[in-house]
């Protein structure tokens, strides 16, 4: 056998053995795939599962917690607000409308939980502690007094003028 | 043959407008980013394929001139009032051509109030661009200055397409990253649901409006929030009945009425929208009227000397926070002591005139 034929079989072998290791990671691949998966998936639903009705308590409670921590630490001042300057202002704040979400989770968890007395007085303490806020924007103010009015059933009527004008438009909304 | 064909398919392909919006009267720009483009498309379409079984608010109808709110009557409103939709970019950056023009409507200048502007602290942020009228400004520039403009706007690869800027109701309207923001979405997990959608077609109403009013009311220019207002001293806030900002709250209500797929959590921050809106709409302007009330006329004066103060300060390249703050004090404490002696008359908002002034 002459050079050129032995070098030309290592290259066909190399190749040959080069495609076949591809082949197998190829294998192992599909071979952990499915394995992986339904391990993840099974995990990931038992993780979110719930298993009593206590769970689900905690996780509402948890959630609401959360949202009013935020909103409570993270609320900007009408003065910060104010230092936007104009292009910031023309429609709703940014900083604002990020802790919307919160406002927006808090009404989803009193709505899904209307039994749940822990749940309703700790929103009802928010809303009542988020209405009083002198220093933060009118408009969450007066989202938060008529929530107040609607899940605590309190009056609008010892608002100030402007609270009590938005609160009440806000509360003639169709039932959220 | 066939060579032909690849070649007259290929200037087809290059020449035809690429981009239409889901109302096919707003021509989107080219140059718009493509993901912003894609989403502005889908949402104009998520109002299309809205449902409005639920009555409207007459007080919807009212303000926006309407004899029912659905589909086909909001994107005709939306359509008539905007007809290209642009990048953000500096107006100097536009592909603007003018010519001498003289036939403008011979009217009243708009109302446009001028803010006690805060010397710069250094401490501001430059916000990012939400979205903006610039039509009813082009319009008022021409009509200034006697001149036409016509906007050129990219429509394809090599093709673009102008837009006469004959009244404000040619509706150029400049939407900036600010729109698509995550920090503005009502839901930040689906960004494809219908709340964000609608959340920003609320905007683009609210901008629509700025293509109304002539005369006076020409372009529903924003009002200088008064000082207790939540935005003091910067123009966001309507000294009328049916501006944009009322627009753009009475939509929200008509979206929270009828969107069915939007969750509670949504609807609330809506609501958040609807109220921000309603706030900015001052219902009455307090004016001070003539009175011999000592303390009145005592910080009156003051006031002059102050704003004159301040003026020079500018003129000067120096205006001082301490001036600005002194204005500020005095403007509140006139106030307190004009309703103490009952000099203060409170003036009603009005509906503006919403027609539209055109060549």
């Amino acid at each position: 056998m002459d050079k050129r034929k032995i070098i030309l079989l290592a290259l066909i072998f190399s190749i040959s053995a080069l495609i076949g290791s591809q082949n197998r990671s190829d294998v192992k691949a599909i071979k952990v795939k499915p394995v992986a998966s339904p391990t993840t998936k099974t995990k990931y639903v038992q993780t979110q599962e719930p298993t009593s009705s206590e769970a689900v308590e905690l996780s509402a409670i948890e959630k609401l917690d959360s949202s009013i921590l935020k909103l409570t630490t993270a609320m900007p001042s009408k003065k910060a607000v104010r230092e936007l300057g104009e292009q910031a202002l023309h429609h709703l704040p940014a900083s604002i409308a990020e802790l919307s979400e919160d406002l927006g989770s808090i009404k989803q968890i009193v709505h899904d939980n209307p039994n749940d007395g822990q749940i309703i007085g700790k929103a009802i303490a928010f809303y009542r502690t988020c209405s009083l806020q002198v220093e933060w924007s009118t408009s969450i103010r007066a989202l938060c007094m008529a929530n107040l009015h609607e899940v605590a059933g309190e009056s609008l009527d010892s608002a100030p003028v402007e609270l009590y004008r938005l609160a009440k438009l806000a509360v003639e909304l169709p039932e959220t | 043959m066939i060579l032909r064909s690849i070649f007259s398919f290929i200037l087809s392909m290059v020449f035809m407008p690429q981009v239409q919006g889901g109302a096919e009267q707003i021509f989107l720009s080219k140059n718009i980013d493509k993901h912003q483009r894609k989403t502005l498309s889908r949402d104009l379409d998520q109002l299309k394929s809205m449902r409005f079984g639920a009555a409207a608010d007459p007080l919807t109808l009212k303000v926006m001139g309407l004899e029912d709110v659905n589909t086909s009557s909001l994107l005709d409103w939306l359509s008539d009032r905007v007809s290209v939709v642009i990048e953000d970019v500096d107006v100097d950056k536009l592909n603007l051509k003018a010519k001498r023009f003289f036939n403008y409507p011979r009217n009243a200048e708009p109302t446009i109030e001028k803010p006690l502007v805060a010397p710069s602290t250094g401490g501001g942020s430059k916000g990012v661009t939400v979205m903006s009228n610039i039509g009813t400004g082009l319009y008022f520039a021409g009509k200034s200055s006697q001149q036409l403009f016509t906007l050129k706007v990219k429509s394809g690869f090599l093709s673009s397409k102008s837009f006469d800027i004959k009244s404000p109701r040619t509706g150029v309207i400049q939407i900036g990253e600010g729109l698509f923001l995550k920090k503005y979405l009502m839901n930040k997990e689906n960004e494809l649901a219908p709340a964000n959608s609608l959340g920003r077609m609320a905007v683009f109403f609210h901008e629509a409006r700025h293509s109304d009013g002539n005369g006076e009311s020409l372009g529903f220019f924003h009002a200088v929030c008064p000082t207790d207002h939540d935005f003091a001293g910067v123009h966001a806030c309507d000294r009328n009945l049916n501006g944009p900002y009322t627009v753009g709250a009475q939509i929200i209500k008509e979206f929270i009425n009828n969107c069915d797929q939007c969750s509670v959590s949504e609807k609330e921050q809506m609501r958040l929208r609807y109220i921000d809106s309603l706030n900015r709409v001052l219902k009455t302007t307090p004016v001070i009227a003539e009175t011999t009330d000592d303390d009145v006329q005592m910080l009156s004066l003051e006031l002059d000397t102050q704003k004159m103060i301040y003026q020079i300060e500018t003129m000067a390249g120096k205006p001082t926070l301490v001036t600005y703050k002194k204005i500020i004090e005095i403007e509140k404490n006139l106030l307190a002591a004009a309703q103490r002696a009952n000099a203060v008359e409170l003036v009603p908002s009005k509906y503006w005139n919403a027609s539209s002034e055109s060549i």
